[in-house]
């Protein structure tokens, strides 16, 4: 996981983006309500949300939060991803209820939809050193992005969904006082272990949780 | 969603093929999960006509019949269902057939007579689970024609996967609505009915007391319906592709009307209902069983319909028992009401169930409407249950005011990064139902009732790229002003740790941040821990504050593996709670147990010990100012452990875990941790030269005895702090403690060695220095010096 992490900042940073983080236990504005979603919404059921006993505190659900805190304190030009561990309630063959996120924002006063699809294209290419590596853009929704759409990459047969970007909601940019019509950006976000199992082939999201020697051992090597 | 593709054609006869549908619908946002043949498995089975029955001559339960599947001959078939009788329209499955499930039909001797297919109940199709004789096919159906053709089996089941902000598209008139404004095919209706035929001029008494959350409440009474009618297997049908289990026509009806046109609707019995009927926000004291069987006892919070008795129904929720429809039921009350998108908004998450209705009007519904999906409902009640229409009544308004969007052209260019004109502009707007008129360079844009996502600015130039397809847009880098990123000179500490650690051969391991209670009682900082409201198991119920613990499971996992050397860390936050604030902090964390060395011929087979984790440490932290104390730590061995302090601030500890908890945790003895917190760590400075010396260096040796108690760390630093002249380095190269000792002291054997940058040192100036140092340890320490 580290390996693959190292790697995707390391693309990233050839491209200009700096590294962000952040804490784990957010508070409800952060995690939801400064990206656009205020209690209530419907679309905070697609995150189900782990709480802390007594407070308004949860374990964040995406990096989003790190992207929030970021823009408090600094102006744009704004380029920068944030990986970290996220939290669902959630568990399955195909689901962990901890995972690794990447998320990337870049604001200025040009970006656009095309500068993101070009951005994210590039990206899996050089990810998976695949020149050719087809990736396609589809409608979607998220509360904190418009146009949002979700990433899908060629795999096997098929399109195999890889993550969501879009870009960023003006309500969101507002929230955080910056001017919406002189600054606009795009952000986007991946599931790091999904990347991670499909470079090298892990069949079995919960290998990366179960710490078992074997499976550790055989990434020993640089 | 689910529903049934004949369905949604019904509404728009679009040419597109299944696939290109999926295709269409899932690259315009809304995504196709799935999409599943109905009748999947049946192949080879045609409608058959029982020609004659006869008794099969050597088995009286099975019976001979000959079956005309529209071939010249008619086929002779062995049979034992109870039904079979001549004339019936049966599903035949020819030789070569296959059912669902698997089974293939073949040519085959039934107790000596030939049987040349099979005739299928219901439940050998898969249809339902009828299973008490022969299906019995409609009269109408055409004998020899494939059976999934006749029985309208040849249909898919589409899932969407619908995000939450296309609440218009939960039903098949809102998806034929989005295909018409995508590929420009036109949707009719097939039975929509604007208005009721005629008004029966009595009202029911309906008053919204909660007018904020119920813009529109329509209600209608028919009487004297069957409730016993059977619902139309279309409609049946329709309902199970949609995933809805048909339960009386009633029902079924007012869920088929929902699915169909997205309106939720209710049917109470008329005559379990008492007075007029009220929109309110529930009262303290009151309560109600639901149709699914919860008791609640209602609260302000609640939105509910009521009679002059109490709460009738949870609104746009949730009917209750009391006022249901049953077998019985003669007259009913029908309910369109739309409720508003705050009234019922996260109730699912207080309620811990949802239901159709609730999923709808939390995205919401559109009041235009209400007045159509109700006369719908009536007709097809009428059609079904038989009765008449005998109260009609409207409270509130299906107006709705939306508000107008101001639109400049060319802001789509500068958020998705191409040019389109403003005709193809207007023209997609008009696809979509929008009204549109100008103002200067601007278009006012006012959206249709039923898209409550369309707010801003934004939103519409999505609906420009999503319309265009987003496939069709380019996709080029960003330009930007160049710029270096911050590139410090040492690493930050963690990345610093997993090159270290990898180097030294441990393994890097990714444990949850969540553990049981047990591990975090044992290993925990012993600070308040923080805890999860919603935990997915009581083993994931708290945020640990150490990494230890974890670390020791997987070492337990490990060992349950037969791995004899294990050298594993972890780098994450760690969560505790200090005086009521929360502290979430990066640390850093390993542990080693067993063989120092891989298994080799040529390498003796020790364990790791204390001093091999310690020097891993040290040798982490070389460059900073590092020492080890004694440390009292109830996870850690008390005589085998040390905090680890830089330049006075303690940073972490290390140490074999203490034997009790090693034997609780069954891991044996032996295991070291270390665990550093990365926010006590000294900020990285560049490194800096320091000038050494050309001239000799003198090395000098002292051992002596000193009582046991005292540390031999303090007794370094207290040499190295006294200013000796000359002294460049303090070491101590032989610790003996004899186990048996009477006056419990120990041997200490020190190396020292001195050094001066401008010359070298006479034997006198050494002699001087070493002077100095023994009396400082006779004086202070009371040590005894050995031999010389």
């Amino acid at each position: 996981m580290t390996k693959t992490l190292r790697r995707v900042t390391r693309l990233f940073e050839t491209m200009g983006f700096s590294v962000a983080s952040g804490p784990e236990i957010e508070d409800d504005y952060y995690n939801f309500t400064a990206l656009n979603q205020p209690e209530n919404h419907p679309a905070r059921s697609m995150h189900d949300t782990f709480y802390i006993e007594g407070e308004r505190h949860l374990l964040r659900t995406h990096t989003s939060p790190i992207q929030v805190r970021y823009m408090e304190k600094n102006e744009p030009p704004i380029r920068i991803v944030a990986p970290g561990r996220v939290y669902r309630v959630d568990s399955d063959a195909t689901h962990s209820p901890m995972f690794h996120q990447i998320e990337g924002l870049w604001i200025d006063d040009s970006a656009t939809f095309a500068d993101l699809k070009g951005t994210v294209r590039e990206f899996l290419r050089r990810f998976f050193e695949k020149d050719d590596l087809e990736v396609r853009f589809r409608p979607s929704y998220f509360p904190f992005t418009e146009p949002s759409a979700e990433i899908d990459m060629t795999f096997k047969d098929g399109w195999l969904e890889i993550g969501g970007c879009g870009m960023v909601h003006p309500k969101v940019l507002q929230n955080l006082n910056i001017d919406t019509d002189r600054y606009q950006g795009f952000a986007f976000g991946m599931g790091l272990d999904r990347l991670a199992m499909l470079r090298f082939g892990v069949n079995d999201l919960r290998l990366f949780f179960d710490n078992d020697l074997r499976f550790l051992s055989q990434f020993s090597g640089q | 969603m689910k529903f049934s593709e004949n369905w949604l054609r019904s509404f728009c006869s679009t040419k597109h093929s299944t696939e290109e549908l999926s295709n269409i619908l899932t690259m315009a946002g809304l995504e196709v999960e799935s999409v599943e043949p109905v009748g999947q498995g049946i192949s080879g089975v045609v409608v058959g006509r029982i020609e004659t029955t006869k008794p099969h001559p050597n088995a009286d339960k099975l019976k001979l019949c000959t079956v005309d599947v529209g071939d010249e001959e008619p086929l002779q078939i062995v049979c034992g269902a109870p039904n079979a009788k001549e004339g019936m329209l049966v599903p035949t499955a020819l030789v070569g057939a296959t059912l669902p499930g698997g089974l293939s039909i073949k040519k085959t001797k039934l107790r000596g007579e030939l049987s040349l297919g099979m005739l299928c109940s219901a439940r050998e199709l898969a249809l339902s689970e009828d299973h008490s004789g022969l299906m019995n096919l409609d009269g109408d159906c055409q004998i020899g024609a494939d059976v999934k053709a006749a029985l309208g089996l040849k249909d898919n089941v589409f899932t969407l996967k619908l995000t939450a902000n296309r609440g218009d598209c939960l039903s098949i008139k809102g998806i034929a609505r989005e295909l018409q404004a995508i590929t420009g095919v036109s949707m009719h209706i097939p039975d929509e009915y604007e208005a009721l035929n005629e008004d029966p001029g009595n009202e029911t008494h309906v008053v919204i007391e909660a007018e904020e959350a119920c813009p529109i409440y329509l209600g209608l009474e028919i009487s004297g319906i069957n409730a016993k009618a059977k619902t139309p297997q279309y409609i049946v049908d329709r309902l199970e592709r949609s995933g809805i289990r048909a339960i009386s026509a009633v029902v079924d009806l007012t869920n088929y009307v929902m699915l169909e046109l997205g309106q939720p609707m209710h049917a109470f019995d008329k005559d379990k209902l008492h007075g007029k009927v009220s929109v309110r926000f529930g009262r303290a004291g009151e309560a109600i069983e639901l149709l699914n069987g919860t008791n609640l006892e209602v609260t302000s919070e609640h939105l509910v319909i009521a009679d002059e008795d109490g709460p009738i129904a949870l609104a746009g929720i949730m009917g209750g028992e009391l006022s249901s429809v049953t077998d019985v039921t003669q007259n009913i009350f029908l309910e369109a009401a739309v409720f508003s998108q705050e009234s019922v908004a996260g109730k699912w998450r207080s309620l811990g169930f949802s239901t159709d209705a609730l999923h709808r009007f939390e995205r919401g519904v559109d009041p235009s409407g209400s007045k159509a999906a109700l006369a719908r409902l009536a007709k097809l009640i009428v059609d079904v249950c038989g009765g008449k229409i005998v109260a009609l009544t409207s409270v509130g308004s299906d107006k709705v005011e939306r508000k107008p969007i101001v639109f400049r052209c060319d802001r789509v260019k500068r958020l998705i990064g191409i040019d389109v004109t403003q005709d193809r502009i207007l023209e997609i707007f008009s696809g979509l139902e929008l009204a549109v008129s100008s103002s200067g360079d601007d278009l006012i844009v006012t959206p249709p009732s039923y898209r409550f996502d369309l707010v801003l600015e934004a939103d519409l130039i999505e609906e420009i790229a999503r319309i265009e397809g987003f496939d069709k847009l380019p996709a080029t880098l960003p330009r930007a002003t160049s710029s270096m990123l911050r590139i410090a000179d040492k690493m930050g500490w963690p990345e610093c740790a997993q090159q270290h650690f990898v180097e030294r051969s441990y393994h890097e391991v990714i444990t949850y941040s969540f553990i049981s209670e047990d591990l975090e009682e044992a290993f925990g900082s012993g600070r308040d821990s923080v805890r999860l409201a919603n935990p997915i198991a009581e083993q994931y119920s708290v945020m640990r504050s150490s990494l230890i613990g974890s670390l020791v499971l997987t070492l337990q996992k490990n060992l349950s593996h037969q791995s004899d050397r294990v050298r594993i860390f972890e780098t994450s936050l760690c969560f505790e709670e200090n005086n009521g604030e929360l502290a979430q902090k990066s640390v850093i964390a390993g542990l080693c147990y067993g063989r120092r060395l891989p298994e080799q011929w040529s390498v003796d087979d020790k364990s790791v010990d204390f001093y091999d984790i310690k020097g891993d440490v040290e040798e982490f932290l070389s460059g900073e100012d590092i020492s080890f104390h004694r440390l009292e730590d109830s996870r850690l061995h008390p005589g085998k452990s040390a905090s680890i302090v830089i330049s006075g601030v303690r940073v972490g500890i290390v140490g074999e875990i203490h034997p009790q908890l090693a034997s609780s945790f069954d891991i044996g003895d032996g295991v070291l941790v270390f665990e550093l917190q990365v926010d006590k760590l000294p900020r990285s400075s560049p490194q800096r030269f320091m000038p050494y010396s050309k001239y000799q260096r003198v090395r000098r040796d002292i051992s002596i005895e000193v009582n046991s108690d005292l540390e031999v760390s303090n007794i370094v630093e207290a040499i190295e702090s006294e200013k000796i002249p000359f002294l460049q380095k303090v070491g101590i190269f032989d610790v003996y403690e004899k186990a048996e000792s009477i006056d419990s002291t120990k041997s200490l054997a020190f190396l020292i060695s001195f050094q001066d940058t401008e010359k070298t040192l006479t034997d006198e100036e050494v002699e001087k220095s070493i002077l100095q140092i023994r009396s400082l340890l006779e004086d202070r320490f009371g040590a005894r010096l050995r031999g010389n």
